[in-house]
């Protein structure tokens, strides 16, 4: 017995139609979210909110009105929300730290040497190797019989095809040169997708190998590096 | 102080430090300490569902092998049950021991028909012609998805279970004379605990089932 | 206090509750049949101890082994596997079956004492956590016989080497017997808790209010609900694992779908207020004997209490630090890096409050007080290495080591042991009547102070230079040889001491010759004190009403207005709760139906495997049958009538 009312029949019999209608507005809220399922209208994340906020809304009401922590004392409330405190902090760091973990499956720095050839299609920005200097061209175009130098643009460093292929989805990639004296910087935001296979080429000062540079990936909760 | 003491006594309650009767802290700590038993149990479940999400390289579209009618229709049978538990603790406070039986009766029945439909969807799921969904296996491919589903489940299940056992021993001591409103307080902390049960799965039910349709 | 409306039967009559199946044992019962029907919270506390003292001698004894084993390079005094088995069991045995169960004696004998109660809030349940209990010591080592003998897993049972792809022998049912030890053991514990939880909450004398508990009876609150938030994540972590080894789920299976590192989570998750349910009990006996022995109150009792609840609630926020090699990521390995260190805050608050009483004070060096300060001296060095751990490069240099060896059983002996030792050489003259040999009792400790630094400060170093645990044994040339024979050489000096000690314990409850101990031979302040030793049935004859706090050493030393009063003598009696034979019943058909679980597998003859459930559904009808006549039968109760100056 709660042992604090004075006519506990009168009492119990006004919280017949609390329970009553807790019970209808509960039936009513769970027809809500099996609607909200049916209808596809809403977005996903949207419809996991919505979710999560009738599930609190009618956990709360089980536990306040049909529970009776409403009309006890504080202390019961005070030891059922000690164990639902400790489950939901450790649980929600157990999930986040449960995160796919990027893997770097290659990492590659090479020299380009394409040599110049003619009756080639070249793409803008493409680079070629021609007696010993490095030129780049800005658009698309094909190139004669010989070498035009003015078709094509000089280029004082020394350009690198920098290639790498990530799988375990990530967020974050940075590429940076590890040499001072040959500085690089890449930093680039996937979409989170679960393959990543991208290169791109790098206009450094001197010659470098993957070696050189660290390319670190970052997902939710991990950094990985490539080694 | 002496009103409380004296109410505690009729029931034949010792006297507490705290007022509360022994029997219900006792039940408000064990709820407590339940919360970190499903955490556990849910949270295994979701982190999976999160790192093991594919099966044959795609990713695993439970929606399948899932009958949302029948799992809100089981659903909807246990809110119920929970209000027919809800008026049997009213109805004992109030010494009325024949509605009592009554909404105990009730809340058995409901509590049954939840189980039942629990016992058809597992057998359901199991068989289910091209999507079978066991305990280690989906559509025939090694997985973890049935794992943490049974056992979740299950074991929810097995709490339902008790519970309605406990219910039982409740209906058949109403037949003995020997119940009134003595025992109100033993009624009410089988009550808390059907409740709770009853919390769980209002958790259980969008975070397992309803989820799968909003990924 | 208003008891006028109870009516209560005539004096003669004993109160029996007839039942079809046994007479209830009434008040007179003796013998063989009282201790297996007790109810009462001091017979259970010593039945308690006993046992965990038994096993003491086991664990120590599977110690002594791998120490040998150790003694020189390439010995063969155990082979791989059976190194393996012998740390698995130690572990397993130190862990569950003697720390816990000894705070447990202590919480149980002690605790309803100090609160001024005459039992615990449900004394059925407490009987049930005893056999329990025992049932699961029994479990445990019913091991040794069957097939693949006793686990080899580790006491932590890391997956997937516990899984049956990577049993060594085939068909082994190690693993299988230390999950279900292992369930019961947490069953034991968590019925316990809840008991204590309620009688601490709600069986306080009138007067004892929370600020004027004894500091041990608050480590017994916030252990019990270390021990209810903390052994959920265990115990499905456990019905996870035995899936995956008896129907083939996938929890833990790397292959199909599971992730072995979900296990370490979840273990650790437990694993690490695990550790603080068993430091916290000692923690509370020192608090206790410090302010006796320096004849001076608790220096700041109210952080002391504090601290320790902070202890605990952050105790569920640093278990990964268990897990720092295991590849988690920055984000997690700094964050439980950062708490770890902090949560050494609290711990320096208490020590400086130990240190705190100390000053100033009259200090005896009696047997309790040196086991105190060896507590609180070794404690501080399990602590620092503890810090050291907390910074995640070093500890990557520590993992695997002896250095965590040391650590760990820095404080676990001499923290939780000293403590408790502390605690048997305190409260026993309470519990038996009797004083102990004091000049052996200095011996005990020399021994075993002697003896544990002697075995653990040198692993420091070892695992500094490199030698590795869980190793049965290592090769010439990593000059492991002469610190690991200092070690082994300490162990059994340690063990010496150990016996000789267990040997005082049990003795004083027999030995006639020994000096009677008297009310209060300490001179100590809490309520259990102004009791008669050994305890009388009914623990107080008229409720005490409490004035302050250290009400003994108020009521002989403090002003009028503090000392405590008593109720009126009650021509109704003291109602004492009756003795049942349901308890046992329940745990004896719960033993059953785990061992029907271990054994419901056979192969027939054609090859197919049989699930046989028999045995199992057998012992849980039992264990059903047992609560339901429990329920039935009611708390029963007969009264006894002491006398006005009895105690």
């Amino acid at each position: 017995m709660s042992g604090h009312s004075e006519d506990p029949v009168a009492e119990e019999s006004k919280r017949f139609f609390t329970f009553f209608n807790l019970s209808m507005i509960l039936v009513a809220i769970t027809g809500i979210e099996i609607v909200i399922i049916y209808v596809q209208t809403f977005e996903s994340a949207s419809i996991i909110g919505i979710l999560f906020a009738t599930s609190i809304t009618k956990f709360c009401g089980v536990i306040w009105w049909f529970m009776h922590l409403r009309w006890d004392k504080f202390l019961n409330t005070v030891l059922f929300l000690m164990g639902l405190v400790i489950a939901l902090g450790t649980y929600f760091a157990v999930i986040y730290m449960a995160d796919a973990h990027p893997v770097v499956e290659k990492f590659e720095v090479s020299k380009i040497e394409n040599s110049w050839k003619p009756d080639h299609e070249y793409k803008s920005n493409d680079v070629v190797l021609e007696n010993g200097v490095y030129y780049q061209t800005k658009s698309d175009r094909k190139s004669g019989k010989s070498f035009q130098p003015k078709n094509w643009e000089k280029l004082d460093s020394i350009p690198h095809l920098v290639s790498y292929h990530i799988t375990g989805g990530a967020d974050m990639i940075e590429i940076n040169s590890k040499n001072p004296e040959n500085p690089y910087f890449l930093l680039s935001h996937p979409d989170g997708e679960e393959e990543i296979v991208e290169s791109t080429v790098a206009l450094l000062a001197a010659d470098a190998t993957a070696a050189d540079f660290r390319l670190k990936v970052r997902s939710e909760a991990f950094w990985t590096e490539a080694q | 102080m002496s009103d409380a003491s004296a109410h505690a006594l009729d029931n034949h309650e010792p006297v507490t430090s705290t007022g509360i009767p022994n029997k219900k802290v006792l039940m408000w700590a064990f709820l407590g300490s339940d919360c970190m038993f499903f955490g556990t149990l849910i949270s295994t479940h979701l982190i999976y569902r999160k790192i093991s999400a594919t099966v044959g390289g795609n990713f695993l579209d439970i929606r399948d092998v899932f009958d949302i009618e029948l799992t809100s229709f089981s659903t909807f049978i246990l809110l119920a049950s929970s209000l027919f538990m809800a008026l049997a603790v009213s109805a004992i406070h109030k010494g009325n021991l024949s509605s009592t039986r009554l909404m105990l009766f009730g809340t058995i029945i409901f509590g049954t028909i939840f189980l039942a439909c629990q016992v058809y969807e597992f057998t359901h799921f199991v068989h289910a012609p091209g999507n079978e969904l066991t305990l280690s296996t989906y559509r025939g491919e090694p997985h973890v998805f049935g794992s943490t589903f049974y056992v979740l489940t299950g074991t929810h299940g097995t709490h339902v279970a008790i519970g309605v056992f406990w219910l039982l021993g409740w209906l058949a001591y109403s037949f003995t004379g020997k119940m009134s409103t003595a025992h109100a307080l033993d009624v009410e902390i089988c009550g808390l605990y059907w409740h709770f049960v009853d919390i769980v799965w209002i958790i259980i039910f969008p975070v397992v089932y309803l989820m799968e349709y909003a990924l | 206090m208003a008891t006028e409306s109870i009516k209560y039967l005539a004096p003669e009559s004993e109160t029996k509750v007839k039942t079809q199946v046994f007479p209830r044992p009434g008040q007179h019962t003796t013998g063989l049949v009282d201790w297996l029907t007790t109810i009462d919270h001091k017979k259970i506390g010593l039945m308690y101890g006993l046992t965990a003292l038994f096993f003491l001698i086991i664990g120590g004894i599977e110690a002594l082994l791998i120490r040998s084993q150790l003694w020189d390079h390439n010995m063969s005094v155990l082979t791989n596997r059976e190194y393996n088995q012998m740390f698995t069991m130690h572990g397993t045995t130190m862990v569950f079956l003697v720390i816990m169960p000894l705070s447990a004696a202590f919480f149980n004998f002690i605790m309803p004492l100090q609160i001024g109660a005459r039992d615990v809030a449900f004394p059925r349940m407490n009987t049930l956590s005893l056999w329990c209990f025992i049932a699961g010591g029994l479990i445990l080592n019913l091991s040794w016989f069957f097939t693949g003998g006793s686990p080899a897993i580790g006491w932590f049972g890391y997956a997937p080497l516990t899984d049956t792809r990577f049993a060594e022998v085939i068909g082994d049912m190690g693993p299988d017997f230390w999950i279900f030890a292992l369930q019961i053991l947490g069953v034991a514990s968590l019925l316990a808790s809840f008991n204590f939880i309620t009688t601490i909450i709600n069986m306080r004398a009138p007067g004892m209010t929370m600020m004027r508990l004894p500091v041990f009876t608050w480590m017994t609150l916030i252990v019990s609900f270390l021990i209810i938030l903390a052994f959920p994540a265990i115990t499905i972590a456990l019905v996870e694992l035995m899936f995956d080894r008896t129907y083939g789920t996938n929890f833990f299976d790397f292959l199909e779908g599971g992730k072995p590192h979900l296990w370490q989570h979840l273990f650790w998750i437990f694993g690490h207020p695990e550790v603080y349910i068993l430091i916290l009990p000692a923690m509370g006996i020192v608090s206790e004997v410090i302010p006796v022995f320096s004849r001076k109150p608790l220096f700041g009792y109210g952080l002391i209490v504090f601290s320790g609840a902070i202890i605990g609630f952050m105790g569920f926020a640093v278990w990964s630090h268990h897990m720092f090699t295991t590849g988690m990521g920055v984000v997690a390995t700094s964050a439980f890096s950062i708490l770890t260190m902090l949560i050494a805050i609290p711990t320096g608050v208490k020590i400086f409050n130990w240190i705190g009483t100390m000053w100033g004070g009259r200090i005896r060096f009696d047997t309790p007080m040196l086991f105190a300060l060896g507590f609180i001296t070794m404690f501080m060095i399990g602590g620092f290495t503890g810090i050291m751990h907390s910074s995640v490069p070093i500890d990557a240099q520590h993992q695997d080591s002896y250095f965590v060896v040391a650590h760990f059983h820095y404080v676990l002996i001499g923290g939780a042991l000293f403590g408790l030792f502390c605690g048997f050489y305190f409260w026993l003259p309470k519990m038996s009547g009797r004083l102990m040999n004091e000049k052996l009792g200095k011996f005990v400790f020399t021994l075993m102070f002697i003896g544990f630094n002697l075995t653990f400060f040198p692993m420091h170093y070892l695992g500094m230079i490199g030698q590795p645990r869980r190793t049965h044994t290592y090769n010439e040339g990593h000059g492991f040889e002469t610190w690991n024979q200092i070690a082994t050489i300490g162990a059994f000096i340690l063990g010496v001491g150990i016996v000789i000690g267990i040997y005082q314990f049990v003795n004083s409850f027999f030995n006639k010759k020994l000096e009677p101990a008297g009310k209060n031979p300490w001179d100590a302040r809490t309520l259990e004190w102004t009791l008669s030793s050994p305890v009388k049935e009914y623990n107080f004859a008229r409720n005490p009403i409490i004035k302050s706090r250290d009400q003994a050493w108020e009521n002989n030393y403090g002003p009028k207005e503090n000392h405590s009063k008593k109720e009126p003598l009650d021509d109704h009696g003291v109602h004492m709760p009756d003795r049942s034979w349901w308890p046992l019943v329940t745990a004896l058909g719960l033993f059953g139906l785990c061992v029907g679980m271990l054994f419901h597998r056979t192969i027939d003859p054609s090859g197919e495997l049989v699930r046989n459930y028999t045995y199992a559904i057998l012992g849980g009808v039992v264990m059903v049958f047992g609560i339901i006549m429990w329920a039935l039968e009611g708390p029963g109760g007969y009264h006894l009538f002491p006398k006005e100056e009895e105690e």
